[in-house]
């Protein structure tokens, strides 16, 4: 046993030191050397073979399991996101042993092969903040995001995205197109030249013009600029894939392993909620993208999207005027017979629409509706005069004698909208009985 | 030597075998397999081996080529090359072989030589050539070299390289 653990540490001693160290030993100028070793060895198997040395055959497995330690901290670093081989690429390994017989005559090479498939690597995609946008109470955001695969190979996304009300009811957020994306992602097989048309990406072993998820139309990201698959074209001969692009490389040359990520874009509908107080409140949304593959593979928008959400504010003023319109007061003072002129002002002190806006006035007793005097204007200085006439029966104005009440309902859109800050004046005439 | 058939065996993968010697010859048959260190359950400090059929980039990989002499007679001057597989680094120190001389190709396998000799010539600015030892990520080659391998007889030879 002591000599078993013997061994196995003077090899991982060996393992550990200088290669060019240990290769100076082999250079034939030590001849002796070599060959002395070479017999050792030859004697110890030949032992081996008898059946009486098994502790020679423990030893010699034993440095054998004892060499990979020493390249311990190299299994468990990290990987590089950056730079590295697609996922399903097949890694073959071959050998091939060249020998002789013991008369010196060559005798038939033999090979062997052993191939591995790449994994994905699941990687955080890169995700756009949109900009702040401002929307009326009642209707809905849309919020466009753009995101980037930056992984070796193709992976599903799962998107959430939460909005915290400010000075509003609480929404949430839907996706309209569906809430997770996949994205196609590739490496370089070799470097991208500038000027050039095409990429060559490693074969992911599926001959059916898609690789890694990444198919003609597609638009994928090489370096930092984005180009549109114009088609794909894989060669499993030469295990690799050839990607022509609608537009040459610009910006300079891409090296080799370096990832291919397929770039797509998906929409967030945030609703306004209810504005609590107050002309406005604010939705604050935040996007997040994870791989359906791994949870740590995350990606959260870096700023918050702000949605501005504006509700209209109405008042209404009544004055009347008993000298023609040259003043208007709350009240006036004059005999049977007077002309009238009523003047209703709807005036809107919101930033945001009002729409579909409807103004009714029932006549006091002893007051006579005065045919045809209707008029509006969306200025509240305008006077009578330079009004706009309205007509009983069309335009949504009306003036109903049984229940004697003046109506504008001009519906929307059109006039029936008072804008954010904007003003809707309705005239009309009596006379006093 | 039931211990050596068993394991050789099992880890025959993928074989390519010489037509069968009609009298005394040597016959060496060869495989290879593939493996990584991985934590073991217990915690990050303890590790073992498992065999790989895939691996994520930047992760090492051990490629064991096992060969023994199944022939009546002894086998001699047996040259062992492998190419660094493409879509993977050879990581340096990492070559082992008992009894075999190991040497490196850097240059597709045109020449051979000890990491010390493995020189190409680096054309500077100014038009003069300089020679410079190449490192282990630019090796393109392995080649073992075994005097010897009697029959019955057989070993392990190995190497690491990083998946790009």
């Amino acid at each position: 046993m002591d000599d078993e653990t013997r061994s196995g540490q003077e090899c991982a001693q060996a393992q550990a030191g200088d290669e060019a160290e240990r290769a100076r030993a082999r250079i034939p100028t030590d001849p002796g050397r070599v060959r002395s070793r070479g017999s050792t060895r030859g004697s110890r198997v030949a032992r081996t073979r008898s059946g009486k040395e098994g502790s020679t055959v423990k030893t010699a497995f034993r440095s054998i399991r004892l060499v990979p330690l020493a390249a311990l901290a190299a299994v468990l670093a990290p990987s590089a996101a950056l730079a590295s081989t697609a996922a399903s690429t097949t890694i073959t390994n071959s050998a091939t042993v060249n020998y002789n017989d013991s008369g010196g005559n060559a005798m038939t090479p033999v090979t062997a092969t052993a191939s591995i498939t790449v994994s994905l690597v699941p990687s955080s995609p890169t995700l756009s903040s949109p900009a702040n946008t401002t929307i009326s109470q009642g209707t809905s955001a849309t919020l466009t995001y753009t995101f980037t695969s930056t992984a070796n190979g193709v992976d599903t996304y799962n998107l959430s995205s939460a909005a915290t009300p400010s000075n509003l009811s609480s929404v949430t957020p839907t996706f309209p197109g569906g809430s997770s994306v996949a994205l196609g992602g590739s490496t370089l097989a070799a470097d991208a030249t500038n000027g050039a048309t095409s990429i060559t990406t490693p074969y992911d072993g599926t001959n059916d013009s898609i690789d890694n998820g990444i198919a003609a139309g597609d638009t994928i990201v090489i370096g930092s600029n984005a180009y549109t698959v114009s088609s794909v074209t894989e060669n499993p001969g030469s295990n690799t894939t050839t990607i022509a692009l609608g537009s040459a490389i610009s910006g300079g040359a891409v090296a080799t392993a370096s990832i291919i990520g397929e770039r797509q874009t998906f929409t967030v509908s945030v609703p306004s909620g209810t504005v609590t107080s107050g002309g406005s409140g604010s939705q604050s949304v935040s996007t997040t993208a994870t791989s359906a593959t791994s949870s740590g593979a995350t990606t959260t928008q870096g700023t918050p999207t702000v949605i501005t959400v504006n509700r209209p504010t109405l008042s209404v003023t009544k004055t009347v005027s008993g000298n023609d319109g040259t003043s208007y007061a709350a009240s006036v003072s004059a005999p049977p017979s007077t002309s009238l002129i009523w003047k209703i002002v709807v005036s809107n002190s919101g930033s945001s629409d009002a729409t579909s806006v409807a103004v009714s006035d029932v006549v006091p007793s002893f007051l006579t509706y005065v045919s045809g005097s209707g008029k509006y204007a969306t200025d509240g200085s305008t006077t009578y005069a330079a009004a706009t006439a309205l007509t009983e029966g069309s335009g949504g104005y009306s003036y109903t004698s049984g229940s004697r009440t003046v109506a504008y309902n001009p519906g929307s859109p059109g006039t029936g909208t008072v804008a954010g800050g904007g003003t809707l004046v309705l005239f009309f005439r009596t006379t006093i009985d | 030597m039931a211990f050596f058939r068993v394991f050789f065996l099992s880890a025959v993968s993928s074989l390519v075998l010489a037509a069968l010697p009609a009298a005394a010859k040597p016959k060496l048959d060869v495989s290879i397999a593939v493996t990584k260190e991985v934590a073991d359950a217990k915690g990050a400090k303890a590790t073992k081996t498992v065999a790989v059929k895939e691996a994520a980039p930047g992760e090492v990989l051990r490629y064991t080529i096992s060969y023994v002499n199944r022939g009546d007679e002894v086998a001699r001057d047996a040259v062992v090359d492998n190419p660094i597989p493409q879509g993977a680094t050879y990581i340096g120190n990492s070559a082992t072989g008992e009894g075999a001389d190991i040497l490196f190709s850097s240059d597709g396998g045109k020449s051979f030589a000890p990491p010390t000799k493995l020189t190409y010539q680096l054309r500077l600015p100014d038009g003069r050539t300089e020679a410079r030892v190449a490192t282990p990520g630019e090796y393109t080659h392995v080649r073992w070299t075994l005097r010897q391998v009697p029959p019955g007889a057989g070993g392990k030879l190995a190497f690491q390289v990083k998946v790009n």
